[in-house]
């Protein structure tokens, strides 16, 4: 975990270090401690860079979080939030702010996105809880496959009845490419709620862990804790869909990559995989910003990129219902 | 009495499929005087017979006929393939749409299409790339699901397809960044399913390639009767499994990538049609595959009419009609499970 900080800060001052813009380490330094409003390097490290990066921090602390916490609580090694559609909801809300309310502000339009996210996040849950099953991961994901369905396809034929297309395409993929302050501000509350409120459950998930037979024993509230890990599942999606759209796979790798080297803790597991996901994801966008900048690659196409063949090694890994940790 | 009454399910399979057929005749015919041009059935009929002025043939054979015949090849192809992935895999929630088959199918087309531009595109390629495209999704899932004395465990499935149709979403969304706007526009229409391959030229390469494949399928009906029946059962009763699995995959993903390719991308049609057939007929696959097939079809027509006899639905593709309605029905499934 330690490591894993190490390697985050070094890899948060290349970040800032470079960039379309060719920028020195100095400039740097100054850009965050001696701003200046009117050095126009300044304002890339500062306004453009920082913001950037902090969002990028916060995705991957929330999607990897989200994942191990998914994980956990399902006993389902294969979750992941990020496949869940969440996003869907959210673009949908945003293609209705662009016909109805077309000079909405950036912060309203925040507003419509979480809205969005919320309404699509309850409809998923909700629909995962009603029948005669237990919510189960399989279940989220199958009722998120057909939210998103069915929120995918009114937000294409509204687009295409109404010519939106173009303009709907940088909503639709991920990418944290806009990122200003204000998304940044609006995010951190549900972020360190979400963050904390994770942390707190984290011996409660541990014990959950050994079975929800084991658990009850030892005295733990089952209930209470699924109910508990699943607002933070979906509060953490929700957080990460704001800023970035629909990027998956990293609720995924993540926790796997730490539970291979901190063991079945909770206490450590949910600690190394917000350092590792940040890690993860600011590695991954400095890539998509510097691999063919001065134009750039959608965050969230570049994960899916790298996310898909670690998906398939460790679905072949995968022995049958044998998952402990 | 009651003895007498008792017709076997193949019986009364076979006579739910010619009342099915029947139905499907007819909301064919109704279907070519749906439109913005106003044509009687009297007249419909009479144009079908040779007669009819000007304007009524070249609507009928120039527009309806082509869009109705692709709706039921599309049904045809569809309703089958869900029919035998999900006998194959055991599982209900099986289908072209959500093992990211088609997604795969699509994703190979888009790219030629966007490629080569709307054009020039040759009718007898893409077939022949969505079966590459769908292939190499269930490639990747039988890889997956299948592994040496293990059985196939069906939510892993479900779940690699998420997984898939999310990749392949990622990568065509990599391709549409680098389009302009009137690529974009097909591109989305095609990717929510919109019946375009209405040229003659393409639906006789269509039909020719589905005939193939549902005589092929077809005949290895009694074969997947008893695979259903469990993969050990089968085994005993002394069939090959892994290699007629191969056959039938390969069989189910050629007729999903045909209706892929030509029709776009039908989500759930795949998953519904088998569904409602099956509570009509029984899992014998006999009857079974005509049902579905019809049923699917029937689906596509009536939701291309909504799309064609509306004016507020105009010129909005037919699978988001057909999303919209299948959803619910995916959501009923979900929660009776």
């Amino acid at each position: 975990m330690t490591f894993g900080l190490i390697l985050l800060v070094a890899a948060s001052s290349l970040f800032l270090l470079f960039g379309a813009e060719h920028t020195a380490f100095a400039d740097v330094m100054n850009g965050l401690f001696h701003y200046d409003e009117e050095n126009f390097i300044h304002v890339v490290v500062h306004d453009i860079r920082l913001p950037r990066l902090l969002a990028d921090i916060m995705v991957g602390v929330s999607l990897a979080i989200a994942g191990a916490v998914m994980q956990g609580n399902t006993k389902n090694p294969m979750a992941d939030s990020g496949l869940m559609g969440i996003s869907s909801g959210s673009v949908f809300a945003i293609l209705l702010m662009l016909l109805f309310v077309p000079d909405a502000s950036r912060l309203e339009r925040i507003g419509y996105s979480f809205i969005g996210a919320a309404a699509a996040t309850m409809l998923i849950y909700g629909i995962a809880m009603i029948g005669r099953g237990k919510i189960t991961s399989d279940r989220m994901v199958l009722a998120g496959m057909a939210i998103s369905t069915l929120f995918g396809s009114v937000t294409t034929a509204i687009m295409l009845k109404d010519g939106l297309s173009a303009s709907m395409m940088k909503y639709s993929a991920g990418s944290s490419s806009n990122t200003q302050w204000l998304d940044v501000t609006v995010a951190a509350p549900f972020f360190i709620i979400g963050f904390v409120v994770s942390i707190l459950i984290s011996r409660m998930l541990t014990v959950l862990n050994l079975g929800e037979d084991v658990s009850r024993g030892l005295g733990a509230n089952v209930k209470f804790i699924k109910f508990l890990s699943t607002v933070v599942v979906l509060v953490l999606s929700a957080t990460a869909v704001i800023i970035i759209g629909p990027v998956g796979y990293v609720g995924l790798m993540v926790p796997h990559i730490v539970r291979y080297f901190v063991g079945t803790d909770y206490r450590l597991i949910l600690p190394s995989c917000a350092a590792l996901g940040a890690l993860f994801v600011v590695v991954v966008d400095l890539l998509a910003r510097v691999l063919i900048a001065p134009r750039e690659f959608p965050i969230g196409v570049l994960i899916t990129i790298i996310g898909v063949p670690f998906f398939i090694f460790i679905s072949r890994r995968q022995k049958n219902d044998s998952f402990a940790g | 009495m009651k003895h007498k009454n008792k017709i076997s399910p193949l019986k009364k399979g076979i006579c739910i499929n010619i009342f099915l057929a029947v139905l499907l005749v007819c909301i064919f015919v109704a279907g070519c005087n749906v439109g913005q041009y106003k044509i009687s059935i009297g007249d419909v009929i009479k144009t079908f017979l040779g007669g009819g002025d000007h304007y009524c043939r070249l609507a009928l054979f120039g527009i309806r006929l082509p869009r109705l015949v692709l709706s039921v090849l599309v049904g045809l192809g569809m309703g089958v393939s869900g029919v035998v992935m999900q006998d194959l895999m055991h599982n209900d929630l099986a289908s072209p749409g959500t093992l990211g088959v088609s997604a795969g199918s699509g994703l190979f087309v888009t790219i030629y299409v966007a490629l080569i531009k709307q054009s020039g595109t040759n009718p007898i390629v893409m077939p022949f790339l969505a079966l590459a495209g769908g292939l190499l999704s269930a490639g990747v899932i039988f890889l997956l699901a299948v592994k040496k004395g293990q059985r196939i465990q069906p939510t892993k499935i479900i779940m690699t397809g998420v997984a898939m149709n999310s990749a392949y979403g990622a990568i065509s969304m990599f391709f549409m960044f680098m389009l302009d706007s009137t690529q974009l526009e097909f591109l989305q229409r095609w990717q929510s399913g919109e019946l375009w391959g209405t040229d003659w030229k393409y639906i006789v390469v269509f039909a020719a390639w589905l005939v193939v494949f549902l005589l092929m399928t077809y005949y290895k009906s009694m074969t997947l009767n008893v695979i259903n029946m469990g993969y050990d059962v089968a085994r005993g009763l002394g069939v090959d499994v892994g290699k007629q699995f191969i056959v039938l995959s390969v069989c189910a993903v050629a007729l999903s990538s045909s209706a892929v390719a030509f029709g776009g991308n039908f989500f759930f049609l795949g998953l519904i049609g088998p569904h409602i057939a099956r509570r009509l007929v029984g899992t014998d696959t006999r009857v079974l595959f005509p049902a579905s097939g019809i049923i699917a079809g029937i689906i596509v027509i009536t939701a291309d009419m909504l799309v064609r006899g509306t004016p507020y639905l105009a010129n909005i593709p037919t699978g988001i009609i057909i999303s919209v309605i299948s959803v619910p029905y995916f959501l009923y499934l979900l929660i009776r499970s």
